[in-house]
């Protein structure tokens, strides 16, 4: 692993980075934090669990159920999973009409995990400078440095455990 | 105004002598404007500010959403500057005013190239064909040229009267690029405005260069039948000399056809191509010529080690392409002085010497700025060093060879880190490693082969040539039929087809335009237009994107240009050409304002574009933007009241514009009979938007095809087409959210979704609006529209 805790495709675009994550124990005092938040799922969660685990987008559900945050998502496949369990906390969204909204809904903590790596970026970056109120927290397997707070980039089997480890630790509280 | 040519410009309208009478001359020293039937409009050469109301209007309804990729600005020796939360640069610029400006300048160069490339095709083909070669577009298209009419006023005739065209688009960039230096432009809004001038700019030269070629080169005249080629790697014929060229400018394929038609070689040598040289080739030479792909094809193609001499032009050629060529032993000719990488200059040395020197491996390849001498030097080279390089065609790895390689990998993921689509390549390697290769297989489609991953192995480990190698049996198998660029839309297409339109009955115009830096390879593009034509949407196509559309075929073995009609019609694919001709895509939907609609043409360019956003719905698709070029065709739609999709890679591009669905007060106009002002819904809902996912560009796209002025028929089709595009992707149970912005009176209610849809509207407790069959956001044009009906005209 390289030193960097980005992509190197795209380096840190300036001053205000991301604080990085590297105990999976802390983050649920950081969601615990704040009331009005949301977890915004992308189109990219399918792949993700094809090269993790088929259980993987339930566990993303979980977490959001547990942390008591809004689910906003345009992933079919994320609403499927959402409709067969029978959640209702949910919205579909577009990323960036969600962008629009962020602020006018005044949401404090925005969690996002399964977006094109660029597209995560830019969202982020979008929301540190224009929204600066609303906190960020990365669950993206690789680290995005324009959100608050951001896991480190790990291999995806680890990052799977992290996700797993979330969870339950969610659940516990 | 800004008169492009010598700041003098007479116009007589009657004049009588003794000698002479004149009536209706237009005369600017050095030029004369021949004048045409109909009456000057209001801004003919607008400069900067001509349009600035009319841009000022969009940016207050779709407002810039800025998605900085960097916080700093490193342009001036004040910098760098830390833009970030509300700080600004030494010289005042805020980030908001940075993006902006980036904005503008990312357009400027695109502009600049299109603008480059008319003017090469233009001069030259004048000193081959004259000034007064006629600008003939064949018996179904007498509104020729509708954007350098609307823009300029001029009504060109002959290839003379594009030069004073193209001498205003020139200085009009200049001004605009100007705009971007330190210290000048500071608002957001107009600097927004200045990338909207710029791409109408950039519309004008696409025009010129396009038609040019059209009417010289004999390429098919707004021909719905053009004929269908071969596109793919496995057509290309490899027993024979292979000569590629790759990039925009016809001129250099077109001296190769030539050549070898005239010594009698044609039958020899295969001439393929790769990009929009590829589309201007096969319009050149219609049946002969093939595709190769798209532009994220060439280092594929030239990694097979098919070709023997590659011939760039110019634009979105891999610049380190003459060391990939030295890979396989090719040769590299270049043929513009715009990407010269390094060749030494024969330009004026004999064709044998030059071949001498290729054959014999003394260069590499050569700089050569005659077309006609390029010519003869690509085909000798490619006779005599095909026999050389045999053992280098298809000399892709051995499935060992790749289980070797694949053993070396360390699995540090760097080349994952440094991929643009985040390919799981690690995760690919270490499958090989055990021989199962299908996973690195699986890459093939969705990586566009810029060489990111082997740049950064520790290990030196050909990544790209490794997922080539295990995709053999794909890429020879690459066979598909595309339809030649047909060029523009005949008028009466247009007359057929513009009420339909207008009122919404057919429900839309789609049009695939752009590169190939597509998210999920080149399929999505091919199954969105083959979704919209099967919808009995117009599905018109361009670039990189018509030749991923060929790339797909249906369980008949089709691909969508045998499966659909090449008429501009509903349920037709029209592949209009190369970049150029998206051109076209905006001349249809001006030629609907002016000839089914009777607006004015001439200068008249703000009531137009109004017309063209409140009623013909029209959409461009550019799912795999790249360059700076799609950012000034897509900013040339924006201005012309166009929305534009691009797939999540167009998020880069720094800035969205946005309406803002949720803001009743937002989406008030002007009913242009009445003057009174009238709610006209939140119709087209964005003007510049990057979907995440092709699921969110197919609903995306019947939604922005919503135009305030469809009738309840037309407004009930089209929301047929976005509730049922939405159900298919989340549920029968589903509405859209904004639903209820979209239904002015029952009557707009699609019928299949009826009684669903009713409830749905008690809920959110939804009224009846107005139905306005006359909107425009311009309060000037109730002024006009009254003193036209007075004149009866």
């Amino acid at each position: 692993m390289a030193l960097e805790y980005w992509l190197y495709g795209d380096i840190p675009p300036g001053p205000l980075k991301a604080t990085v994550i590297t105990d999976i124990k802390t983050v649920p005092d950081i969601i615990k934090k704040y009331k009005n938040k949301l977890l915004a799922v992308g189109s990219q969660i399918t792949r993700l669990s094809e090269l993790t685990s088929p259980d993987l987008i339930d566990r993303v559900i979980s977490i959001a159920l547990s942390s008591n945050a809004l689910i906003s998502t345009s992933s079919p496949a994320v609403v499927r999973a959402l409709d067969a369990k029978g959640v209702k906390n949910y919205v579909i969204e577009y990323p960036l009409e969600l962008a629009q909204r962020v602020l006018k809904r005044g949401i404090e903590l925005v969690m996002l995990i399964g977006y094109p790596y660029t597209y995560g970026w830019l969202l982020l970056n979008y929301i540190k400078h224009y929204a600066p109120n609303t906190k960020t927290l990365s669950l993206e397997p690789y680290a995005q440095p324009n959100s608050t707070w951001t896991l480190t980039s790990l291999p995806l089997s680890l990052w799977y455990k992290n996700m797993c480890n979330l969870e339950e630790l969610l659940k516990k509280r | 105004m800004s008169i492009p040519f010598k700041n003098i410009r007479v116009r007589i309208e009657e004049l009588k002598s003794g000698v002479t009478e004149f009536k209706g001359l237009d005369i600017s020293i050095g030029y004369v404007v021949e004048e045409w039937e109909e009456p000057p409009g209001p801004t003919p050469f607008p400069s900067i500010a001509t349009l600035r109301k009319w841009d000022h209007i969009l940016l207050s309804r779709y407002r810039p959403l800025y998605l900085p990729y960097c916080d700093l600005c490193c342009l001036c020796t004040y910098g760098k500057c830390d833009l970030s939360r509300g700080k600004r640069g030494s010289c005042g610029l805020n980030l908001s005013e940075q993006q902006s400006r980036l904005v503008t300048l990312v357009c400027a160069i695109g502009a600049a190239t299109h603008t480059s490339h008319a003017r090469e095709l233009l001069d030259k083909l004048i000193e081959k064909y004259g000034e007064d070669w006629p600008i003939d577009l064949g018996g179904e298209v007498y509104v020729e040229m509708p954007i350098t009419r609307l823009v300029t006023g001029v009504k060109p005739r002959t290839l003379r009267d594009l030069k004073i065209v193209l001498e205003y688009v020139e200085r009009q960039i200049v001004q605009t690029l100007a705009s971007v230096h330190t210290g000048q432009e500071g608002s957001v809004v107009d600097y927004e405005s200045k990338v909207f001038h710029l791409g109408m700019l950039d519309h004008v030269a696409l025009e010129v260069a396009d038609i040019v070629q059209i009417v010289t080169l004999g390429f098919p005249k707004a021909d719905p039948e053009s004929p269908l080629v071969d596109l793919g790697i496995g057509a290309v014929d490899t027993s024979k000399p292979v000569i590629l060229v790759i990039g925009h400018n016809v001129l250099p394929s077109a001296a190769i056809i030539d050549y070898l038609e005239k010594t009698g070689k044609r039958d020899r040598v295969e001439v393929v191509g790769l990009c929009c040289s590829a589309h201007d080739l096969t319009r050149y030479e219609k049946k002969r010529a093939k595709i190769v792909g798209p532009i994220s094809w060439q280092l594929r193609f030239i990694r097979t080690g098919v070709p023997d001499v590659i011939v760039i032009d110019e634009q979105c050629i891999y610049t380190d392409i003459v060391s990939e060529a030295q890979e396989i032993k090719a040769v590299v000719l270049a043929a513009s002085d715009k990407a010269l990488r390094g060749l030494p200059d024969r330009t004026h040395s004999t064709p044998d010497s030059v071949v001498e020197e290729l054959v014999s491996g003394k260069i590499p390849g050569a700089t050569i700025l005659d077309e006609e001498k390029l010519a003869v030097v690509a085909v000798e080279t490619a006779l005599k060093l095909a026999p050389l390089r045999v053992r280098y065609k298809w000399s892709l790895f051995s499935e060992e060879t790749i289980v070797e390689y694949a053993k070396k990998c360390a699995g540090c993921r760097n080349c994952e880190r440094n991929c643009p689509q985040n390919l799981p390549i690690s995760v690919a390697l270490q499958r090989a490693k055990g021989g199962d290769l299908l996973y690195l297989k699986s890459l093939y489609s969705k990586c566009f082969a810029c060489r990111r991953c082997e740049y950064v192995c520790p290990r030196e480990i050909p990544v790209l040539s490794l997922i080539l190698a295990a995709s053999r049996d794909i890429i020879v198998n690459e066979r598909f039929k595309c339809r030649v660029g047909r060029g523009p839309i005949q008028d009466t297409e247009i007359r057929a087809v513009g009420r339909d339109i207008v009122l919404g009955t057919i429900p839309g115009v789609v049009a695939f335009v752009g590169c190939a830096n597509w998210p999920d390879g080149a399929q999505d593009v091919a199954e969105m237009a083959r979704e919209f034509a099967s919808r009995r949407y117009i599905v018109t196509a361009s670039g990189c994107s018509a030749m991923g559309i060929a790339m797909y075929k249906n369980e008949e073995g089709q691909t969508p240009y045998e499966e659909f009609s090449g008429v501009f019609e509903a349920g037709g694919i029209v592949n209009v050409g190369s970049c150029v001709a998206n051109s076209h895509i905006a001349g249809a939907a001006i030629k609907i304002a002016n000839i089914f609609a009777k607006l004015p043409l001439r200068a008249n360019y703000a009531e137009i574009a109004d017309y063209i956003l409140n009623r013909v719905g029209a959409v461009g698709v550019a799912w795999g933007a790249m360059s700076q070029k799609a950012a000034a065709i897509a900013s040339g739609f924006w201005r012309l009241g166009i929305p534009v999709i691009v797939g999540p890679h167009g998020l880069k591009y720094r800035r969205m514009l946005l309406g803002d669905v949720d803001n009743v007060e937002a989406w008030y106009g002007y009913d242009a009979i009445t003057g009174e002002k009238v709610w006209t819904g939140p119709a087209p809902a964005h003007l510049f938007y990057a979907a995440e996912s092709k699921e969110e560009a197919m609903v995306m796209i019947a939604k922005l095809c919503i135009r305030p002025a469809d009738t309840p028929q037309g407004r009930a089709i089209k929301l047929t087409n976005y509730v049922s595009l939405y159900k298919k992707f989340y549920g029968d149970d589903k509405l859209p959210p904004d639903l209820h912005l979209y239904i002015r009176t029952e009557a707009d209610i699609p019928i299949p979704f009826r009684e669903e849809i009713l409830k749905y509207l008690r809920e959110v407790e939804w009224r009846e609006k107005p139905v306005t069959p006359n909107p425009t956001l311009i309060e000037d044009i109730v002024e006009v529209y009254k003193r036209r009906r007075e004149r009866g005209s």
